[in-house]
């Protein structure tokens, strides 16, 4: 399975050891079929790092993997956090240990308000947030605190949905395609946050986009998955300046 | 309006207060209102003429609400229900009546028999079905209810009674039946059973909404709506599940027991599918989004009952109208109610539209009063 620009070797090279989550020839797969076949990662404390890749290229596959789903199962490889094996572990385990999401669809609960939401990832997290803290970084849902988040907007559930996972202060935040169908100006507003979580908060956070410029805006490192596998760890001026590379891969 | 202007603050912040309060604590002002308003309406001479059901009807407001948690809180649907009604019903009456040389008990210690031993089987059968998904686990439940019902049936070390339950000697020495009406004696009080079944319901379902609203609860509602989201933030569902079918088992053989002094004793029937069948369609039929979901579904269960039954023994007798015939009419009518209920919104059920239908009401007067 390794072609002679493995990013294996590159990610070695790069990253020190002892990152905070490491992917290690992760190979996971549905019923239906396998969907990652060689996926390598290192993400380091404080980093503000994306996973890049066109439709159906195993991203979101990839996230659950780390996160410890019911789906997909994982084949091979090995996931760490902290140094520490985790591929055995339960989804509740890792949120325990330091790990939120902000999953793509069904972001928030819907019959539960906004404060119903935030509070319960409070009562569930090891280290939280005060509620009024965590609503701090988001103006926007002040005014709707007993809002049930199904009456609300795509652009206000993701950000209830951030609100949630920066509640139960975690270590690393992952985002799972944080801007898909959403308006422009929610994008830059919710790029705005992402940043924001990383620098001022100091949260790890790692994403999953198609939306390359959004993607850009805020990372300065991409891993690149095509195929089930990683094919290229790059830095945005690389991807700005490669069309070729953006064509390819990415499909923009 | 802005002011706090010290001592006299204006009737419209007092009128605002006591709305707010109103709002807060709607819930046990509605169970209140529940047990105050019920008798009369029923025993009204336009509607069932006579009150006796009304106890009745609460227990079973229990029952459903305990059920309730687990399907409309918890999301699983327990096909098999009746077992830990049976179970609190079942060892009060052979408690209470010390049958087959078992241990004669205060009926309160029946009771807390029947219900560590609800408890007990829920939390087991818990641990083996909760994370069977929705199919087998309405399976499992269904079918562990049928081999309860069918070990009582076989009369075991004669406790049961077979096929004609526990009848003989099972009122505890505080309850008397005096002219087929039962009352409590208590220290030399005479309370009527109403009232005294009215206050295990206020407790019951003010512990039930407690549960509901806590964060426990509140953890309910999420695994429902997303379990891997709720996983994924930390949440271990299957623990919060096992719980919720424990706690649900509990207050149902807390409703169980009292339900065996209310019907004079265990009755084989109250164990049999169409007991737990009949649960499901209750809780359906009221709403199973809402706490106040189950105390309707019960009430026009067990009127509509109780009416038809009257219905067809009362002989109005003012024209030659076929009164069977009427009658199937009638449960026609409540069955395409059903089914439309079901059809249009399987979730919301009677209490969901009366609870839109005020809120519209209410909206509206507001909007004409400004």
């Amino acid at each position: 399975m390794s072609s002679d620009w493995d990013a294996s070797t590159t990610a070695d090279t790069t990253e020190p050891s002892g990152a905070l989550l490491e992917v290690d020839g992760l190979a996971a797969g549905y019923d239906t079929g396998q969907v990652l076949f060689d996926v390598d990662l290192a993400i380091g404390e404080g980093e503000l790092v994306s996973l890049l890749g066109r439709n159906g290229a195993g991203k979101t596959t990839t996230m659950h993997a780390i996160m410890g789903a019911d789906e997909p199962a994982v084949l091979g490889g090995d996931v760490r956090y902290r140094g520490e094996s985790i591929v055995g572990w339960q989804s509740h385990r890792r949120a325990n240990s330091g790990i939120a999401i902000v999953p793509e669809k069904r972001r928030c609960f819907p019959r539960l308000s906004v404060v119903e939401n935030v509070r319960l990832a409070i009562n569930h997290a090891a280290n939280p947030l005060g509620l009024d803290e965590a609503l701090a970084f988001f103006p926007e849902l002040e005014d709707m605190r007993g809002k049930e988040a199904r009456n609300m907007s795509g652009g206000e559930q993701q950000m209830l949905a951030i609100a949630r996972a920066l509640a139960a202060n975690p270590d690393l935040m992952l985002l799972d395609e944080p801007f898909e169908g959403l308006a422009p100006y929610i994008v830059r507003r919710i790029e705005d946050i992402v940043a924001d979580i990383n620098a001022e908060q100091g949260i790890t956070v790692f994403f999953v986009e198609q939306n390359v410029a959004a993607a850009l805006a805020i990372a300065d490192r991409h891993y690149v998955l095509d195929e089930g596998q990683i094919v290229d760890e790059v830095t945005s001026d690389r991807i700005r300046e490669d069309e070729a590379f953006r064509q390819r891969y990415l499909g923009v | 309006m802005s002011g706090e202007t010290a001592t006299g603050e204006g009737p419209t912040e007092a009128l605002d207060r006591a709305r707010s309060l109103l709002l807060r604590y709607r819930v046990p002002v509605g169970l209140v209102l529940v047990v105050l308003l019920l008798r009369p309406v029923i025993s009204h001479p336009l509607l069932l003429g006579y009150e006796a059901v009304a106890a009745t009807i609460l227990i079973w407001m229990v029952f459903v609400a305990a059920f309730n948690l687990l399907f409309g809180y918890a999301g699983l649907l327990s096909f098999g229900h009746a077992m830990f009604l049976g179970f609190g019903m079942y060892a009060a009456a052979i408690g209470v009546s010390g049958r087959a040389g078992a241990p004669e008990l205060p009926f309160p210690v029946a009771a807390a028999v029947g219900i560590a031993v609800a408890a007990t089987v829920g939390y087991l059968l818990g641990r083996l079905t909760v994370e069977k998904g929705e199919i087998y686990f309405a399976f499992l439940t269904l079918a562990v209810a049928q081999a309860v019902e069918f070990t009582a049936n076989r009369n075991p070390l004669n406790l049961t009674g077979g096929s004609n339950g526990v009848t003989q000697n099972v009122l505890p020495g505080f309850v008397e039946s005096t002219r087929g009406q039962l009352v409590v004696v208590f220290t030399g009080l005479e309370i009527d059973w109403y009232w005294f079944v009215s206050a295990v319901f206020l407790v019951a379902m003010l512990a039930l909404w407690q549960i509901v609203r806590s964060p426990f609860g509140r953890s309910l509602v999420a695994i429902r709506e997303n379990g891997d989201l709720a996983r994924a933030m930390g949440i271990n569902t299957t623990r919060y599940k096992v719980q919720a079918f424990t706690i649900s088992a509990a207050f149902s053989a807390l409703a169980g027991s009292v339900l065996m002094i209310d019907r004079y004793g265990a009755s084989q029937e109250t164990l049999s599918v169409i007991t737990s069948g009949d649960t499901v369609l209750m809780a359906v039929l009221g709403g199973v989004r809402y706490f106040f979901g189950p105390v309707a579904g019960v009430f026009v269960w067990q009127f509509t009952e109780e009416f038809l039954n009257e219905f067809e023994v009362l002989h109005l007798g003012f024209t030659s109208v076929d009164l069977s015939g009427v009658l199937t009419h009638w449960q026609f009518f409540l069955g395409a109610l059903f089914v439309v209920l079901v059809v249009v919104a399987p979730l919301e059920g009677i209490w969901g539209y009366l609870r839109d239908w005020v809120r519209d009401l209410y909206v509206r007067v507001k909007g004409v009063a400004e």
